[in-house]
């Protein structure tokens, strides 16, 4: 007993194991709280309505809950036809304002939940396709935990440093001769060998633990009772295991591919005795692995790395589509029996490796205390050097907050002395400039120049700043055959009109299939909504995609990503500080991005309605669909077109009307 | 200089090294063979009627300058496979006597993937070039219309690279393309050059000898010096190695070294290399950035393990810290943002991110490209760091004699 607390002693404290082992729970901890994002976004934004739907659907899918489904879809679809019919009806003057509010009402309470609903339909659609073991539950906790039960790269480090540093710090001043003719020089191989293996597997455990409270305290694990299946990451996978039951298969996994790497070492310790040559032995035994063999055959081999990636001993197989549409396997499922050969195999390697060790072991005994080096104070300094120099580089360039006229269904953007017109038919934006000729937004020549996947996606003109949107798919890697390996990346560069100077101010892949160094993995679907983006506009804080049927906030600095709860199948305006947007009841309504508050302006009803440098103009639907005006807080409402029009647009600084009678579009002067 | 041997001789010419050398060689070589096994479609026997016999056989009739004859005698004998194949109802036998592989849909493939795709490429790479080069033309008039001085100045030197470019010639490009690809042997390089390195101050420091070293007329700076020689030696010497086994190994496993000679640019993922080299010049230049690259990253492991009382600490630290480079440098190989890609001494290592893409960075309002930067960059910091190593080396302050000096 007491040679194990000198061995502790030693290797924990005297050799720094134990900060060691403290550094990778905080930077694996830091990490993943750092970098964690929902694997389904729409799921996680919308989670007081989905989980209305989910009281209705939890479990596994009968046809009760079938049936249900098919019902509020129905329902939702009628709902949205029964307000506009409703609305057309009551701004024509049909029908009174208590029927209209009546079915407004009842409309509304269809649609409360509909983008909850949404998001539950996509899992109805997934579980679906195989009923028996998929159910229902909000997966967003357990696809989080299970997939980060994985390589870590942390604990790989501190795995080689404890091992390493074991027995290499006897051979190091040549103590393992003095130690083999004490008495008690097994005893203390032993110990060091339980050290190394009991702080390993206490290192996973911890860590495994911290995930679980992590994911249980984010997302909440509801009902581990559930197949695996039910998670999409392992829809295909033929193991019958609950979530529980696979968290836990999982971390026990890689706890034995952490124990299975430090007996390894060990031994490779005990063998060659030199601190780099182990340390390096168990970097590229891991490493070289994980790089160089495709990912079936990891899981094939009885090395620590497939026990340390433990999922892909979970997963079911993975189809890609050939050229000529045929399937071809990319990860062929682990069976059982090829798991217990691979395990069989893995742990007799283990006790051998231990065995060997204890076997060669030697003894330490009255090791000097290693004196430490380095003042304490270092790190510190370090440390602030490296925050001092971070900061400027997060620190963003603040702009200041300055009014512009936008408005998304805007064909043609001005600034100070040039325009941004777009063309519908090629999708081409082109920039005209007082004195110049004509050129298209993104004037480098390469850009499309080679490939096909490049485009200009949209654009914000902001004083003498145009800001543009571009699209790019590429290769990762130019090669046949590797199925994951194209991206598309969006950037948003920033173009002086004066200077003609460029900056990328915004960056991102949009897939959630990814790949690095040949390693491909998944990444949530946050930024699934890029490729949909129609137009954007911004401000100091802030970047505002305009989707399908939503806004997308991204906090410039943060990166943070929020859904606005606007609907975006009209016109949005936009004055450098308020959105205006039209609402489902057709009135006007104002979203400040600074007080994220909604507020209506005035009692404006609006068939469309645009921003001009004095106010509002719009589509008056309460007075026979007339074209008025007024200031942006709804005030002072003046009508400038009697006739029932369709549709106002205000570009280049004119106003346009479109008519209801002849579809004609005629100029207003204000 | 003969310290500088003697410190080589003893940090490098040891069995531990050697055997790494020649068992990352093997994996490597492994690794090359399964490239082409996995990727080459051609890799599918010897047999009369594979691709490889039926490849090679055509190879002959259409390699060398493109001209309008040879385009002829190809579409002439793809079109109508083409046709007969377009709705899916040709004959699906694979023993079809009239066709090439035995089997039309294979015939069509073949002469899509390796013939009509590459040549067109080739063809259209002239023109496709010339108008970058126009359009380069035409920004620079319009920056030097606005007074942009920088961006005239860019435009002006994207129309220098892009003027002019043609590829005249039809190559077996494939061998090529999977070479300029290929980056594993980068994992090893990394390996073993943070292997030969992690022990050049360390190790005297465990036994003690550095105080010892320093009672020597030798010891004290000079040895330090004559260690960052050799490791200045040694890192190059790695990459130089694996640069030349790579190439080997693509050639052997491939079984040709045909297409070394095209401009870099016909291969498509290059379309847009800043330079004008054959492909085995720019394997040359790749290869002298990835020793560049690996010299600067060594002076920082050494750097890092200047105050190690064992190897250990300084290992496992410059370990995460390489960890920390190749992976930023990684997800930041496709980006925009060019600076983040010039600072990070992985992309010099890999190479691709630096020369597929003709990216000028705005050094004192000049246009320079962003593979020059980035060397210039690392060289820079790689003798800053030495020279900080070299200044901060322990001196015997109780020789009187050379503290004088």
């Amino acid at each position: 007993m007491m040679v194990l607390a000198y061995e502790w002693k030693k290797l924990m404290i005297g050799q720094r194991g134990l900060a060691c082992l403290l550094a990778a729970l905080v930077v694996s901890g830091v990490w993943l709280a750092a970098t964690e994002q929902p694997q389904n976004i729409a799921m996680q934004e919308h989670r007081s309505d989905y989980a209305w739907c989910l009281e209705r659907l939890d479990g596994a899918l009968n046809d009760q809950k079938e049936a249900w489904l098919q019902d509020e879809s129905e329902a939702i679809t009628e709902a949205k036809a029964a307000r506009a019919e409703a609305q057309e009806s009551y701004y024509s003057g049909l029908t009174s304002a208590e029927d209209y509010e009546s079915a407004a009402a009842r409309a509304g309470e269809v649609l409360a939940h509909e983008r909850g609903f949404d998001a539950a339909f996509q899992q109805y659609l997934y579980v679906s396709e195989n009923p028996t073991n998929r159910y229902f539950l909000e997966t967003n906790g357990w696809a989080g935990l299970l997939s980060v039960q994985t390589l870590d790269f942390a604990v790989l480090l501190a795995v080689l440093y404890l091992a390493a540093a074991a027995f290499c710090s006897e051979y190091a001043c040549q103590m393992d001769a003095l130690l083999r003719t004490t008495p008690e020089g097994r005893a203390s191989a032993r110990c060091k060998v339980l050290i190394v293996v009991g702080s390993a597997v206490a290192l996973c455990v911890v860590l495994s633990l911290l995930q679980l409270t992590f994911f249980a305290v984010k997302y909440g694990l509801p009902h581990g009772d559930y197949p695996l299946q039910s998670v999409p990451l392992f829809g295909t996978s033929e193991k019958s295991l609950s979530l529980a039951e696979a968290f836990v298969a999982a971390a026990a996994l890689r706890c034995f591919g952490a124990v299975m790497l430090a007996a390894v070492l060990l031994f490779a310790s005990v063998i060659v005795r030199k601190y780099a040559l182990t340390a390096l032995i168990g970097a590229a035994a891991t490493l070289i692995p994980l790089i160089g063999l495709p990912e079936q055959f990891i899981f094939r081999l009885p090395l620590p790395l497939p026990f340390l990636l433990a999922t892909g001993f979970l997963e079911g197989g993975r189809f890609a589509q050939g050229d000529g549409g045929e399937a071809i396997a990319v990860f062929a499922e682990v069976s059982p029996w090829e798991f217990a050969l691979v395990a069989g195999i893995s742990a007799a390697l283990t006790m051998l490796a231990l065995y060997g060790t204890v076997r060669r072991s030697t003894d330490c005994w009255l090791l000097e205390r290693r004196p430490r080096f380095g003042s304490k104070a270092k790190p510190a300094a370090a440390l602030l050097l490296a925050v001092a120099l971070l900061l400027p580089v997060t620190g963003c360039s603040s702009e200041a907050s300055e009014t512009v006229v936008y408005n998304s269904a805007a064909q043609s953007l001005t600034g100070d002395g040039f325009a941004v017109a777009l063309d519908d038919e090629t999708r081409t934006y082109t920039l005209e400039r007082e004195g110049a000729a004509a050129m298209a937004v993104e004037t480098s020549p390469l850009f499309g120049a080679f490939s096909d996947g490049e485009s200009v996606t949209g654009a914000y003109v902001a004083g003498s700043c145009i800001y543009y949107l571009t699209s790019r798919t590429q290769q990762y890697i130019d090669r046949v055959g590797n199925y994951n390996s194209t991206f598309t990346q969006f950037s948003i560069v920033r173009l002086n009109a004066d200077t003609l100077e460029r900056h990328v101010i915004f960056e991102q892949i949009a897939d959630s299939d990814r790949s690095l160094l040949g390693i491909d993995y998944t990444v949530g679907d946050t930024w699934a909504f890029l490729p949909d983006c129609r137009s954007f506009f911004l401000n100091d804080r802030s970047f505002f995609f305009v989707v399908n049927d939503k806004i997308v906030e991204v906090d410039r600095a943060a990166r943070s990503v929020q859904t606005l709860a606007i609907p975006a199948s009209g016109n949005i305006a936009f004055d450098g500080r308020a959105m205006y947007f039209v609402d489902e009841d057709s009135r006007v309504r104002a979203y400040d991005t600074q007080t994220r508050e909604v507020a209506p302006v005035g009692n404006i009803v609006a068939r469309s309605f645009c921003l001009t440098e004095d106010g509002l103009c719009f589509v008056n639907r309460l007075d026979g669909d007339a074209v008025c005006t007024c200031t942006k807080d709804g005030s002072d409402a003046v009508m400038v077109l009697e006739g029932p029009a369709l549709s106002v647009d205000y570009e280049d600084g004119e106003l346009s009307v479109t008519l209801k009678s002849d579809g004609r579009t005629v100029p207003v002067e204000l | 200089m003969r310290l500088v041997w003697y410190e080589f001789a003893k940090l490098f010419c040891r069995r531990s090294v050697l055997v790494l050398f020649v068992l990352f060689s093997v994996i490597n070589l492994a690794k090359i063979y399964s490239e082409w096994d996995a990727y080459s479609f051609l890799a599918d026997g010897g047999g009369e009627r594979s691709w490889h016999t039926v490849y090679w056989q055509l190879y002959d009739q259409y390699r060398g300058p493109i001209a309008p004859e040879k385009v002829q005698r190809l579409l002439a004998t793809w079109q109508p496979l083409a046709q007969a194949t377009a709705d899916m109802t040709a004959n699906t036998a694979t023993d079809d006597a009239n066709s090439l592989t035995g089997n039309l849909y294979s015939d069509r493939n073949l002469l899509e993937k390796y013939f009509i795709d590459p040549m067109r490429y080739c063809y259209e790479y002239g023109d496709r070039a010339a108008s970058v080069a126009e359009k380069a033309r035409q920004n620079a008039e319009a920056a030097a219309q606005a007074g942009a001085l920088y961006q005239q100045r860019e435009s002006a030197a994207l129309y220098q690279i892009y003027a002019g470019r043609t590829v005249p010639d039809f190559a077996y490009t494939e061998m090529a393309n999977y070479y300029l690809n290929y980056d594993f042997s980068l994992v090893l390089v990394l390996l073993l050059g943070l292997y030969g390195v992690a022990g050049i101050f360390v190790e005297e420091r465990e036994t003690q000898m550095d105080r010892l070293l320093l009672t020597n007329p030798n010891g004290g700076s000079r040895t330090v010096l004559a260690k960052l020689m050799a490791a200045s030696g040694f890192l190059p010497l790695v990459t130089t190695w694996f640069s030349l086994l790579d190439l080997a190994g693509f050639g052997a496993a491939f079984g040709t070294l045909e297409g070394l000679d095209l401009p870099v640019y016909a291969i498509p993922s290059f379309a847009e290399a800043p330079i004008d080299l054959s492909v085995l010049q720019f394997a040359v230049l790749a290869a002298a950035l990835r020793s560049g690259g690996l010299w600067a990253l060594g002076m920082v492991w050494l750097a890092v393990s200047l105050r190690g009382r064992n190897a250990l600490v300084p290992l496992v630290a410059n370990f995460a810290l390489t960890a920390a480079l190749v992976i930023g440098g990684a997800s930041a190989a496709y980006s925009h943002f060019v600076w983040a890609k010039a600072l990070d001494p992985y992309s010099l290592l890999a190479g691709r991110p630096l020369l597929a893409q003709t990216e000028f960075l705005d050094i004192g309002g000049f246009p320079v490209l962003s593979w020059q930067a980035a060397l210039a960059i690392s060289l820079v910091a790689g003798l800053a760091i030495a020279a900080v190593i070299y200044l901060l080396s322990p001196r015997n302050t109780y020789c009187p004699i050379r503290r004088l000096r």
